[in-house]
This record gives C-alpha cells, structure tokens and sequence, in this order.
C-alpha cells in the first residue's frame, strides 16, 4: 500500500479525475473532501462493505424457502 | 442468443432483452449484462440474471409492495448512467435477501434502477438514511 503523509490543506491526486483534500485533523479523526466524477462512486468502507454482503446474501436464495414464503404472502391474500 | 442459467436452465432470448449495468452489482463489478425475469406470472418477485455467469441472479421486488412512504430521491448521477430516451421507463426494485431462519429483508438503501428505453440499469446508493436490511412481512 502507498503511503503518504499530507498536512491539514494538502491534496492527494489519484489519476487525472480524482482529488482527495484533508480538510481537517482534530485528534484521530480526519476530514476528507473528495472530488471526482460521477461515474466514481465514493462509500465509507462499512458501508460498502455491508452492501456487498447483502448483494451476496441475495444471491443464495434457496428455491424452496423462496416459494415457501411466496405461499404464505398468498395465504394472506 | 441462448443464455444458460442455474434457476431457470438455458434460455433462448432476444438481444434487445438484455440490461446492461455499467458498473454492475456492488461488489459483482465485473458481470455487467442482464436479464430480468418474472419469477412467475403476477409474483412479487422478478430475478435480475446474469447472462455471463448462470449461477448470479438477484431476486428484486417492487418495494411498493412491501413499503410504505419509500420515496426514492435519485441522486445527480443517475440520468447519466442509466442515459435517456423517450419514452423512458423506469423500473425500480430492491433487492431482496431471504435468511435461513428469519424473515426475508429488503436492501432500501440500494435500489436497483433500470430504463426500459436505453436498456441500462444501476444499483443506486441513495444518500438518504435507509436500511441495508429491512425485514418484511407481508405484502401490504
């Protein structure tokens, strides 16, 4: 991994798009602005992470529990 | 084209059927091309299948069904990854996860939006504060 030590006001670019400033440093927290296009999608790690599991949750759906709980939602009709 | 699938064994369908997503899944970036399919007439549930990998598919409901006062605000981004056309159609879903033991939870805070006209679809994360697992019940 690339490691860089930036002060309060500095800049990290990555590529031509893709601007990381450090806003603030207040202890151990660090506020960071961002710019980028678009098309980049910017999450905070736990964030990301949680959607990726979900997604890969949703994707083991079982056949037979599926239908089961379709069939008590038609129960309930 | 024919299409094989885990869920639903090999289908033979148009060109003009299939959904690109650009940036594809989160966390599944890399299959990009799509089919939606009912999971059976007038069934809550419609599978969003990978035509590149059989055994990908993601079960989408229409959150209305299930949600009350869901209103989706889309952020700035989204005209420019789904692209227009007219008529644009959009079709809004949210993917669903059904737990071993558990009730089945819906992903409100990651939509899935597709334009029938371009034939483009996204995975939106909505700025908005909302559940990545939101458990249901029954329709409403």
């Amino acid at each position: 991994m690339l490691t860089l030590t930036r002060r309060s006001g500095e800049r990290i670019r990555i590529g031509s798009q893709v601007v990381i400033v450090v806003k603030e440093v207040h202890g151990n927290q660090v506020k960071l602005g961002i710019e980028a296009p678009r098309s980049v999608q910017v999450y905070r790690e736990e964030l990301y992470q949680k959607l990726v599991e979900s997604n890969r949750a949703a994707t083991t759906v079982e056949s037979e529990q599926l239908e089961s709980w379709l069939r008590e939602l038609g129960d309930e009709d | 084209m024919k299409i094989e699938t885990s869920r639903f064994g090999t289908l033979e369908i148009e060109r003009e059927e299939l959904i690109e997503f650009p940036q594809g899944m989160i966390g599944f970036a890399d299959q990009r091309e799509y089919l939606l399919i009912d999971h059976a007439p007038g069934s809550p549930v419609h599978w969003l299948q990978s035509t590149q990998v059989p055994g990908l598919a993601f079960p989408l409901v229409d959150p209305d069904r299930f949600v009350d006062g869901y209103l989706v605000h889309p952020p700035a981004e989204m005209n420019e990854l789904l692209g227009s056309c007219e008529p644009a159609d959009l079709w809004l879903g949210v993917v669903m996860s059904l737990p071993v033991s558990g009730r089945p939870t819906l992903n409100l805070k990651a939509p899935v939006v597709m334009n029938s006209c371009t034939r483009r679809g996204v995975q939106l994360v909505l700025d908005q504060d909302l559940p990545v697992r939101l458990p249901i019940g029954r329709q409403k």
